[in-house]
């Protein structure tokens, strides 16, 4: 019914089946890929040392320094995590609706702009799209994790940074740094920007761990953005000084994002933890507030004069301290970031302490140049070597697997059919002769389903003064129409009955079509007729019309009907565009393949 | 201070600046500015019928508010729902009412239809013939007017251009435009910012305007597609106001003209007559008014109607000009009401409230509103959604 238009929902089952088909596909792929490789490997490997079949390769180099091992290893595993998450099912649709738009929502416009034209790629191809970014994750995570050293090593560290950078800008909209009420308790300046760091990092050359000097810089860098962000922590007027004084009175910020959260689907002691906090800041709200600003700002000078003045027990102290703020801000406030089905990683403080511990580690743990002429003697064994170099590529293969569909959905700008399928159903295919009418066209000429023999015809009925559903089913039928090629569409023809009983004289359909700019459109009909003719049409094709109360659109049904040049009806279509602009794309995508199928070849 | 620490605390300063752009903006101080044009929320009476324009539903969602048209005539004097049917009016609706039981409804486009859907009555709405404007009406009580011979006229595009036709189904064509009526010499000195009403009287058209400039009446006179301005005498003592023009209302053959006048925060109604047989002005009145303007009501004998509203929402009081006769302020009407009709003699204060119609008949006797009438109004809520 117009009128009666809907949004799809993130769990919509359709959508949900189609992605869950998709990853397991892919998953059958991507094990068959790893298959080969490792088989490859163990022929060799067979064949050269057939002795030591049971020799258990060590993936790291044990030289490599232990602050970049942690970082590597960490975000390594970070990734796998957060391209498991993109794999929850409800992430084809919902990680538009639901995480990318809220986080832009509160920023200004040009991000706002910027971050949907990002979007469009997304909702353009919601499953390609989804199960893309699990693939480009996950194999970034493997390839971080198996390549330890050299130029695939440093080249992941890159391409984390890189990947972690377009999430930042596409994914979180900035990290929310130039919407109002950032702070760091809630994530800001971005997760995924700390992965980035720690992608860059990774992609330093090795001698830059020497002496210890990078790790002092990641532990000042981060005391330092401590110390900033207390300052905007304590930065009056921005809401994290106010509790909650009454039920009815506005909660302050810290107190909405916990009782927030705690609303979240999530296991029982950690929604209880999380709503504990959400009380004592509603309660406490001053005093929270003071604690969370004298944490952020003595860790953050502590930090600092441990990057200056090293020294070893103070450093102990100071980065122990630090992960459990971290820690306990993890559990209270961003709620460990990945539970409600649309979470997308475990926002920022565990990869803030993993960068801490990392910088500790390149203090403690500086490199250390093997001395001249010294052969390393815990180099891995040669096969080792070459599974590594195999899992590298397979890892690689994985991130390909990944952005290759990305990619081919980022120049297609045809939706896919699979919205207007999820909001609508499936096409009803069917086979039976297609009741005829004897109509009138949009200049006068008398048009019958007859007369339209030879030709494939895509079918509507079209309230012309109704505002809001026609005109976009209009507009599906034109761009169907272009998306076929000239050669069908000299074949095929766009019809659309009017669908109302009153407005139905022959200018409304002419007003309607210059409106849709329909015009000029050579195989495209709007049909009229008397009453008795229209509603004998809209009876054949078990159309419903209903005058509804004053002031109210005319209601009708909302489908489309394919009928080949024979003249059988050959589907039925739900025509619902539904309430966003790519729902209603989906639809002469559809049509369009429905069109060319019952096309003579 | 070593230049580690110097530069250290420069980054720390830089944040804390960051920090001052990330404050949240203050709630601005909500300040009143006068509409410009008047609302939709209208009355007219004829001499056969009364008709009344009036929003319902849910009326802080526009996809739920649906406008509702009654009409009482002489003979029923009961209050009836005639909306017109098959279209969506949440637009709102425009009424031209002639002097027998005929009326022109436009029902103004709103969300995807960019045209106008007509709905053209003989019997008082007891029947529709649907009809056609090819471009978007205005939202103004009086952006449409039209002849009992089909001839219409009507402002349109945003209230910057005049479709016109000449009779019942000769085709629409456009006329004049704001910037044409801003070339000629009143349209200098008004410097109009938009066309808000037309009015046929006696087979000339009138074009009123809302003027920029304060001192001057921006009025025209459609002749052969072209306009032709029309001096109209400003009040003494409003120079320095600036005018709208809200209602153009035909009299007897005689033209009235509802004008608005601002000057600062406060606002008044200057009310003239120009005979169309010697095309002199007479100026009938001015009166003063505050709170902001909710409906106005006109008569064919020249009376007017308007109801104000205080800032804090509710009615605050009607200004009553009966005709040839000085403005009155009438009691404040019942809650909810928006419209005043002018009913014969009298005046009925017109409620609504989601699908609630009520009628409040003014008593001369004990000065109060009596509910005399109301009805349930079939309302299908999310059908333009």
């Amino acid at each position: 019914m117009p009128g009666m238009g809907q949004g799809l929902l993130a769990n919509n089952p359709i959508v949900v089946a189609a992605f869950q088909h998709a990853l397991r596909l892919q998953v059958l792929v991507v094990g068959l890929l790893f298959l080969i490789i490792f088989g490859a490997w163990l022929a060799r490997y067979v064949v050269t040392h057939p002795d030591v079949v049971d020799a258990t390769p060590n993936l790291c180099t044990p030289t490599e320094p232990a602050g970049r091992r942690l970082l590597r290893i960490a975000f390594g595993l970070l990734w796998i995590l957060d391209g498991a998450l993109q794999a929850q099912s409800a992430m084809p649709l919902g990680m538009p609706t639901q995480v990318v738009t809220p986080a832009a929502s509160t920023s200004p416009v040009w991000v706002q702009n910027l971050v949907a034209h990002g979007l469009t790629t997304w909702l353009r191809h919601p499953i390609p799209a989804a199960t893309s970014a699990v693939w480009i994750q996950v194999g970034i995570g493997v390839l971080l994790i198996v390549a330890p050293r050299g130029l695939w090593s440093r080249s992941a560290g890159a391409a984390s940074a890189g990947w972690a950078l377009i999430v930042w800008v596409f994914g979180e909209a900035f990290g929310g740094v130039f919407a109002p009420g950032a702070s760091v308790l809630f994530g800001a300046p971005g997760a995924v920007l700390v992965y980035a760091l720690a992608g860059a990092l990774i992609a330093l050359p090795e001698r830059s761990w020497s002496g210890g000097r990078l790790g002092r810089w990641i532990l000042g860098g981060t005391g330092l953005f401590f110390v900033g962000m207390a300052v905007l922590q304590a930065w009056p007027g921005r809401g994290f000084w106010q509790g909650q004084a009454t039920t009815q009175a506005t909660p302050g910020n810290l107190t909405a994002m916990a009782q927030s959260m705690s609303q979240t689907p999530q296991p029982h002691v950690i929604a209880h933890a999380v709503s504990w906090f959400a009380k004592m800041d509603a309660q406490h709200g001053w005093a929270i507030n003071l604690v969370v600003v004298g944490t952020l700002l003595s860790l953050g000078v502590g930090l600092v004069v441990v990057a200056f003045r090293w020294r070893p027990g103070m450093a102990r102290v100071v980065v122990g301290l630090t992960a459990l703020a971290c820690l306990a801000d993890w559990i209270l406030v961003q709620d460990m970031g990945f539970f409600g089905g649309v979470g997308t990683d475990p926002n920022s403080m565990l990869p803030i302490i993993f960068l801490v511990a990392s910088g500790y580690l390149a203090c403690v743990r500086p490199l250390v140049a093997p001395a001249q002429n010294q052969e390393p003697s815990d180099a891995p064994p040669r096969s080792v070597a070459l599974l590594n170099a195999l899992i590298v590529v397979g890892a690689l293969g994985v991130i390909l697997f990944g952005a290759a569909p990305m990619a081919v959905a980022g120049i297609n700008t045809h939706t896919d059919p699979i919205l207007t399928e999820a909001l609508n159903g499936d096409p009803g295919q069917t086979n039976q002769p297609a009741a005829n009418f004897n109509l009138t066209d949009q200049v006068g000429r008398h048009v019958s389903l007859a007369s339209l023999r030879g030709r494939a015809v895509a079918l509507t009925f079209l309230d012309p003064v109704c505002t809001s559903d026609c005109p976009l089913i209009a507009q599906q039928f034109r761009v169907a129409d272009q998306m076929l090629d000239p050669k069908s569409r000299k074949h095929t023809v766009f019809v659309a009955i009017v669908a109302n009983p009153i407005y139905r004289a022959p200018e409304f359909v002419t007003a309607f079509n210059k409106q849709e700019r329909l015009n000029g459109i050579p195989n495209w009909l709007f049909l009229t007729g008397s009453l008795p003719a229209l509603q004998q049409t809209w009876a054949a094709y078990g159309y419903q019309v209903q005058t509804l109360s004053a002031g109210a659109m005319v209601a009708h049904t909302e489908l489309a009907y394919i009928i080949d040049p024979s003249g059988r009806l050959r589907a039925r279509i739900g025509s619902n565009p539904g309430a966003d602009v790519q729902t209603a794309a989906s639809l002469s995508t559809l049509l369009a393949q429905q069109m060319r199928a019952v096309l003579p070849q | 201070m070593s230049a580690k620490v110097r530069t250290l605390t420069v980054l720390a300063l830089a944040l804390s600046v960051a920090a001052c752009g990330q404050s949240q903006p203050r709630n601005g101080t909500a300040t009143s500015t006068p509409s410009l044009v008047a609302p939709l929320t209208s009355a007219v009476t004829t001499a056969t019928a009364a008709w009344v324009v009036v929003p319902m539903g849910r009326v802080t969602d526009p996809l739920n508010t649906f406008w509702q048209l009654f009409v009482r005539t002489s003979s029923q004097q009961k209050w009836a729902l005639v909306t017109p049917r098959g279209v969506a009016d949440n637009g709102g609706l425009v009424l031209s009412a002639g002097q027998t039981r005929d009326a022109v409804v436009g029902i103004r486009p709103s969300q995807l239809l960019t045209f106008t859907p007509l709905a053209l009555t003989h019997n008082a709405g007891s029947t529709f013939t649907p009809d056609l404007l090819p471009a978007a009406l205005e939202a103004t009580p009086d952006s449409l007017a039209t002849s009992s011979t089909g001839a219409a006229v009507a402002v349109v595009n945003s209230g910057t251009g005049i479709a016109f036709r000449r009779a019942l189904g000769s085709p629409w064509t456009t006329s004049t435009n704001i910037s044409t009526l801003g070339t000629s010499s009143l349209g200098r000195r008004c410097r109009p910012t938009s066309i808000t009403s037309v009015a046929t009287v006696a087979s000339t058209t009138y074009i009123g305007v809302a003027c920029s400039r304060p001192g001057t009446l921006g009025l025209f006179e459609l002749s052969r597609g072209a306009a032709l301005p029309v001096t109209a005498p400003v009040p003494a003592g409003q120079r320095a106001s600036t005018f709208v023009i809200d209602r153009l209302i035909a009299t007897n053959n005689n033209l009235e003209v509802l004008a608005r006048s601002q000057q600062g925060s406060s606002a008044s109604y200057v009310l003239l007559l120009r005979r169309a047989s010697t095309a002199a002005w007479q100026h009938a009145s001015t009166v003063n008014t505050d709170g902001s303007l909710v409906s106005t009501s006109v008569a064919s004998d020249g009376a007017i109607a308007i109801v104000s509203r205080s800032p804090s929402g509710e009615p605050k009081g009607v200004i009553f000009r009966p005709a040839k006769a000085a403005w009155v302020r009438m009691p404040a009407p019942p809650r909810s009401a928006v419209v005043v009709a002018l009913v014969g003699a009298g005046l009925q204060a017109i409620a609504a409230d989601g699908t609630q119609f009520r009628v409040y008949t003014y008593q001369n006797a004990n000065q109060t509103w009596l509910l005399t009438q109301s009805m349930t109004v079939p309302i299908t809520y999310g059908s333009s959604h």
